[in-house]
């Protein structure tokens, strides 16, 4: 149990409501845990001055102490989540998201530690291969695989549901971009020893995700995966057999990522705002 | 009586095979029971209901609204919708409260503090309101089958379409899921797909049977009981050609269909009964 316990001031600004949505949240998960502070929440809200001065209402507070107990932990994710101005609705529809994708988000480690061992370990220039065949793909595939993860049955009632798909898609999108790159980015800067090839693959990493997503509004994201995950691994050996490996550095390369990338946006951004809706997402 | 559902001349195929053929028919507020053999397509029209995917033919208004229509039309309808799929799987570390939570803001329920009150609410309702904290992989079968069934309920819904919700529960957790939807009848519109025969009888007002994709039958279920008089026997054997036999309880062979002995008795039928005898041998295979 952490040393910080609710104070007269904290107290008082709990039970007239001067405190954000992050901070409350914070006294009432404090609250569950310490007996004292929750005795003392109680004992302040009670104080005959603060009834009459400001209104409490102890009913309400338990209410929400019962809330807080029932309610899920928003975590620092989701605080995090909610500071940066996301609603509580999608702190709670990221919660499920990471729930559903914990074996993608397993998956995609194991790949990148296997990647670094095999780089340490290996001849070096499959390894960069491997790493540069792996990376731009895992957010690509990410999306594919937390569609997939969803249960049997909650798909279904996803897809009954009023919530935007397209809301649902970008969120996924955006889990498995801050999921899988950040992981990616540091194995590349140990796989890869060339002048900014560490970074090279955003882009194209950038232009595989919106394909997929863009193109998983008419089939089901899998196919889109296979698809786009055939053709860059087909680049990077065409790249390996004409002995041009760092490709992928050039201003063409990155100037077609680019190109694509917007392309896929606008395209992306054209079925999500057109009507009917994208099946394969769950707006049929 | 309103026209919640309107279904007419819908046809869904998958590849060459029609598992909807040309099915028409319109839902008003009380409980319809759906009852069909394993593939004859009751999942599937559920599905065409819920508006989670499409017909490939005719056409479906839900609540007024078309549910092929534009993006609004379908939202409002799914505002409007509890569904309760066949077979719900959880996701994995998932409590109760936060399942719940999740499905409630699916349903746009945005504001929290009132989201919460209706995920208590529903969780009173299926009388799992002690277990809110629960992991879901926790609670008993027939406690995950009432968990599925508070989330159709989010939204007090003006339309629900249940898949098989009594499988898992026990007799008494049947006998208070019959109460909490005969409750619901009376001020909404309630289509269930069952096995259970004896739901049916308990609760609905009518029942349709689907068989081979196609309506075999449409109409209240006194006069689908009816459709069984005279064609079900108490005898000391099996009637050799009936399409089901079993041990009555009150003793002797319950027979239904088929040319009865001399010495057999025509008894009460019932909507198993009937139901046997309208889709024959495909009943006792599909249940098997």
């Amino acid at each position: 149990m952490s040393a910080w316990h609710v104070d007269d001031t904290v107290a008082t600004a709990y039970g007239t409501r001067r405190l954000d949505a992050v901070q409350r949240a914070s006294v009432e998960a404090h609250a569950v845990r310490c007996e004292d502070c929750r005795a003392f929440l109680a004992a302040s809200a009670t104080g005959d001055h603060r009834r009459t001065d400001l209104d409490l209402d102890l009913d309400q507070m338990w209410t929400r102490i019962e809330a807080a107990i029932s309610a899920p932990e928003l975590g620092r994710g989701g605080q995090a989540l909610l500071r940066l101005g996301a609603s509580m609705s999608d702190v709670v529809v990221t919660r499920v998201v990471a729930a559903q994708s914990r074996q993608w988000t397993i998956a995609t480690t194991l790949v990148l530690a296997v990647t670094a061992v095999a780089a340490v370990l290996g001849p070096v220039d499959s390894a960069h291969a491997a790493f540069l065949i792996v990376a731009p793909l895992l957010p690509a595939l990410g999306v594919a695989a937390t569609y997939r993860l969803v249960p049997h049955g909650i798909h279904l009632l996803e897809r009954a549901a009023p919530f935007s798909p397209a809301r649902m898609l970008l969120w996924r999108t955006a889990y498995v971009v801050f999921t899988a790159v950040p992981v990616a980015v540091a194995v590349g800067a140990v796989v890869l020893h060339h002048p900014g090839a560490a970074v090279s693959w955003l882009l194209p990493a950038l232009a595989c995700t919106l394909c997929v997503t863009a193109a998983s509004t008419w089939s089901d994201p899998v196919r889109p995966a296979a698809f786009v995950a055939l053709g860059w691994t087909g680049v990077i050996i065409a790249w390996q057999v004409r002995d041009t490996p760092w490709a992928i550095t050039t201003a063409s390369t990155q100037l077609v990522a680019v190109a694509v990338s917007v392309g896929a946006a606008l395209l992306l951004h054209r079925r999500l705002t057109s009507d009917p809706a994208p099946s394969a997402i769950g707006g049929t | 009586m309103p026209t919640t559902v309107r279904v007419s001349h819908v046809t869904r195929r998958y590849g060459p095979v029609a598992v909807l053929d040309d099915v028409s028919f319109d839902l008003s507020p009380g409980i319809t029971a759906l009852l069909g053999p394993n593939g004859a397509g009751k999942t599937t029209l559920l599905g065409l209901l819920s508006t989670a995917s499409r017909a490939d033919a005719g056409e479906i208004t839900v609540l007024g609204r078309r549910a092929d229509g534009p993006l609004a039309e379908r939202t409002e309808i799914r505002r409007r919708l509890g569904f309760l799929p066949q077979e719900v799987r959880f996701p994995a570390g998932m409590t109760a409260f936060g399942f719940l939570d999740y499905i409630a803001v699916l349903k746009k329920w945005d504001d929290t503090a009132a989201r919460h009150d209706e995920v208590r609410r529903v969780l009173g309702v299926v009388g799992l309101e002690d277990r809110p904290t629960i992991k879901v992989r926790k609670l008993s079968g027939g406690q995950r089958r009432r968990l599925a069934f508070a989330q159709a309920l989010i939204g007090d819904p003006d339309l629900l379409i249940l898949d098989e919700p009594t499988t898992g529960l026990d007799p008494e957790q049947r006998a208070t899921f019959r109460s909490t939807l005969s409750e619901r009848a009376r001020h909404g519109t309630v289509l269930l797909a069952t096995h259970q025969t004896e739901d049916v009888a308990a609760v609905c007002d009518r029942v349709i049977v689907l068989v081979g994709g196609r309506v075999a039958h449409d109409g209240d279920v006194a006069g689908f009981v009816a459709s069984a008089r005279d064609r079900v026997w108490l005898g000391e054997r099996p009637v050799a050609d009936a399409v089901a036999t079993w041990r009555d309880p009150g003793g002797g062979v319950r027979s239904v269909g088929g040319t009865p002995p001399a010495d057999a008795q025509a008894a009460p039928p019932t909507v198993e009964d009937a139901y046997l005898l309208l889709v024959g041998p495909r009943a006792v295979q599909g249940a098997a």
